[in-house]
């Protein structure tokens, strides 16, 4: 029984990975969904009631009903033919889509995580009322297009912008990132751009340290974060040479909590994000499914890949 | 007669990503070009945009489909380089949804 990984070809973590494997003896294949449909196929009939069929990617070949599991990497969009137009992309992209991804995501086999999991577990929002339906301490948190309530919300203390998807961008020419920044006064007197589209803000929570919190099926592994200057102070991702790491141990309700979490949004992955406050108190700021671990298994000793490894090769059984 | 049109998929706003089978990434051309419009028409949430930092920069690599893994012009895996420190970069910002640049690393934290 195969593991199957998708991922995209730079991805040193996923290399880890099936190093990881090769050295328990497990086959692994990887692709790439960006092979798709030049350099990997599908060739899948039902048959009683699943996929039965092969996928090929590269030089290798993969029976359907041959699979234990699937690491789902963040892989890349599907890579057609040059000459198509983008009429014909866009078309051609969801056939693949529905296709090569509904039957991928249809099989019996242990996911980490299926993506649609995933995609579910994507909204800010559903994370923050699941964190605290499962125990966990969140930020006060507003989300609107309305200046008014903007100030209502940032009148009873100190608060923060941040992006509820992706906070990068590009633009003249390069890449941008809009981190987590507090909101100063001059925010507050000019708020336009608010109403044209939905925004996140946030009760600044004080803090002595952030953790990073992975859950890998049964294992739970934690990292402490220390920022070393002020832009890291709010947002740690602003200069990760400014940051030191070391493993800590979550309060009993808090490793209860992300469990519960995971079981919630039928996650077997998940790197969640807090504040401990001066006070010691654990506050949850968002989990995010296919979040990277690669740098905190080194600088914290988290064996993360041999646990992540263990999921994968036990497939259902896990 | 009338007949109810299913929207495409990307026009329903609550259909789930799920219904974007590979997250990361579309067919759609990016407008790298693009200069940020005027206050009142950028989001909020762009103001205090800023170019990134220079982040980790990956040697020249290949992706050796029989070894599956990234390797360097001799055949090394990367990961096997000593001095290649922690497999995820140093820099970040992309979640699901977004394409790789191809010279930097921007795995996501």
């Amino acid at each position: 029984m195969t593991v199957l990984i998708l991922a995209p070809e730079l991805d040193l973590t996923a290399d880890r990975m099936v190093k990881a494997l090769e050295d328990r003896a497990v086959p692994v294949v990887r692709m790439d969904t960006a092979w798709f449909p030049q350099r990997a196929g599908i060739d899948a009939e039902l048959r009683n009631g699943r996929w039965m069929g092969t996928l090929s990617a590269a030089e290798r070949t993969v029976e359907l009903e041959g699979l234990r599991s699937i690491w789902y990497r963040s892989p890349s969009a599907f890579g057609f033919p040059e000459g198509m137009t983008a009429t014909e992309q866009h078309w051609a992209m969801t056939e693949a889509k529905l296709g090569l991804g509904g039957v991928l995501a249809s099989l019996p086999v242990k996911w980490v995580n299926h993506p649609a999991r995933n995609a579910d577990a994507s909204y800010k929002p559903v994370q923050l009322v699941t964190a605290a339906r499962c125990g966990l301490t969140v930020a006060e948190t507003l989300i609107t297009n309305s200046q008014a309530a903007v100030l209502r919300f940032a009148a009873s203390g100190q608060t923060v912008t941040k992006a509820l998807g992706a906070p990068s961008i590009r633009e003249e020419g390069g890449r941008k990132t809009a981190f987590t920044q507090l909101l100063a006064a001059s925010d507050l007197s000019d708020l336009r751009g608010v109403e044209v589209t939905a925004h996140q803000f946030q009760r600044w929570v004080p803090k002595s340290y952030e953790v990073r919190v992975i859950v890998a099926g049964g294992s739970l592994f934690a990292a402490a974060i220390h920022s070393n200057n002020a832009e890291t102070y709010i947002d740690w991702r602003n200069d990760y040479k400014a940051l030191s790491y070391n493993r800590v141990d979550p309060p009993p309700g808090v490793a209860t909590g992300v469990r519960e979490y995971c079981r919630e949004l039928g996650l077997a992955y998940g790197a969640f994000d807090f504040v401990v406050r001066p006070d010691g108190e654990w506050v949850f700021l968002e989990c995010n499914a296919g979040g990277q671990y690669g740098w905190l298994e080194d600088a914290a000793e988290l064996p993360i890949t041999a646990a992540l490894a263990d999921l994968l090769e036990k497939g259902n059984g896990a | 007669m009338t007949t109810a049109l299913t929207p495409p998929p990307e026009l329903d706003p609550f259909a789930p990503v799920s219904g974007q089978f590979a997250l990361r990434g579309s067919t759609s051309v990016e407008q790298v070009t693009d200069i940020p419009s005027p206050a009142g028409i950028r989001p909020f949430g762009l103001r205090r945009a800023t170019p990134v930092r220079p982040g980790v920069t990956i040697q020249e690599w290949t992706y050796d489909s029989e070894a599956q893994k990234a390797v360097d012009a001799f055949g090394v895996p990367l990961i096997d380089l000593p001095h290649m420190g922690p497999p995820t970069a140093n820099t970040t910002s992309s979640v699901d949804g977004e394409d790789p640049p191809s010279a930097e690393d921007w795995n996501n934290d």
